[in-house]
């Protein structure tokens, strides 16, 4: 697997986590089904999206050895 | 452990897991969700049937149509018992039956407290139940905002009103909650991964230092060979060779 599908995985659940987080924090009411679902999803794309396009971004730039 | 296979491998339950949980709340909430029809609205967030004239919720004493949101819920403490008074008006007397509470947490009714119903006065008739309501053994599992649905039901269990609100469940200390104990963990082990497969894709992306020149292995038993100069020297270590420009 590489880095970069790694890094988008762990976004994705990370967002689904941080949907957690904010529900728990008196953010977001997870009551209504479908609405959670929507919440869970697009925290998991941005999350992965975001994740996995850092991961890539880092592994074609060169960086300074050290 | 393996950078590499671990956060994919627990990527891949955890996305079994969740499309699964979707399914079986999914199911379980089509029932519910078509028993709710054929009841007409008169607020948002309230549902009445027919033959009925009003009611109130007092959670702690505080009206909760003004909790309508996560954003303006009333609040509960851990441990804390809290009185949910019903007050009603109804057009014919004995309509009103018993009185129900419901704990809503992705579709699913976590909890449900009933209470009879009884008349106060009239006319016009008025009455009114009360719930003596606390989280009891899931306060210590549970926090944050939870939608809670407050129902009167009559003698053949139909509901003639209800009305949907949300309450803030607090602890004293943000991590006395075990779930949010849980969540942060999660957070703190992502958080490595995505760190450690972003420093795994630097390594990668890295040019390999230049190696040191190393001379031809040579062929013949003394140890250390001596730097390899071009010319006539070429291949022949070990051997006595006579120097350039002739020997004598």
């Amino acid at each position: 697997m590489s880095a970069t599908s790694q890094a988008a995985g762990s976004g994705a659940v990370l967002g689904i986590v941080l949907v957690f987080l904010l529900q728990q924090f008196g953010v977001l009411a997870l009551s209504d089904l479908v609405l959670s679902l929507v919440f869970f999803v697009v925290a998991a794309v941005v999350g992965g999206v975001l994740c996995g396009l850092a991961a890539r971004r880092a592994g074609r730039r060169p960086s300074s050895p050290g | 452990m393996d950078g590499r296979s671990g956060p994919g491998r627990l990527g891949k339950i955890v996305a079994v897991a969740a499309l699964g949980v979707a399914i079986v709340l999914l199911f379980g909430a089509l029932p519910s969700a078509s028993a709710s029809t054929g009841r007409q609205v008169a607020r948002p967030g309230i549902v009445v049937g027919p033959g009925f004239s009003n009611a109130r919720v007092y959670w702690n004493g505080q009206n909760v149509s003004g909790a309508s949101s996560a954003g303006s819920a009333v609040a509960i403490n851990k441990g804390q018992t809290v009185p949910v008074l019903f007050e009603f008006n109804e057009l014919a007397a004995g309509k009103i039956h018993q009185a129900s509470l419901q704990l809503t947490y992705l579709g699913v009714v976590l909890t449900t407290s009933t209470a009879g119903a009884y008349i106060t006065g009239g006319p016009p008739i008025a009455g009114a139940a009360m719930i003596n309501w606390s989280f009891g053994a899931l306060s210590n599992a549970l926090q944050g905002v939870f939608e809670f649905k407050a129902s009167l039901q009559n003698s053949t269990g139909v509901t003639v009103w209800s009305e949907t609100f949300y309450v803030f469940a607090k602890t004293p200390y943000l991590l006395e909650s075990g779930a949010v104990a849980v969540l942060l963990i999660l957070v703190i082990v992502e958080a490595y991964w995505i760190a450690s497969a972003i420093r795994e894709a630097r390594k990668s992306a890295r040019p390999p230092p230049p190696t040191p020149w190393a001379p031809p292995a040579s062929t013949g038993t003394s140890g250390a060979a001596p730097p390899a100069a071009p010319g006539p020297t070429e291949g022949s270590s070990g051997s006595t060779s006579p120097p350039p420009g002739g020997a004598s």
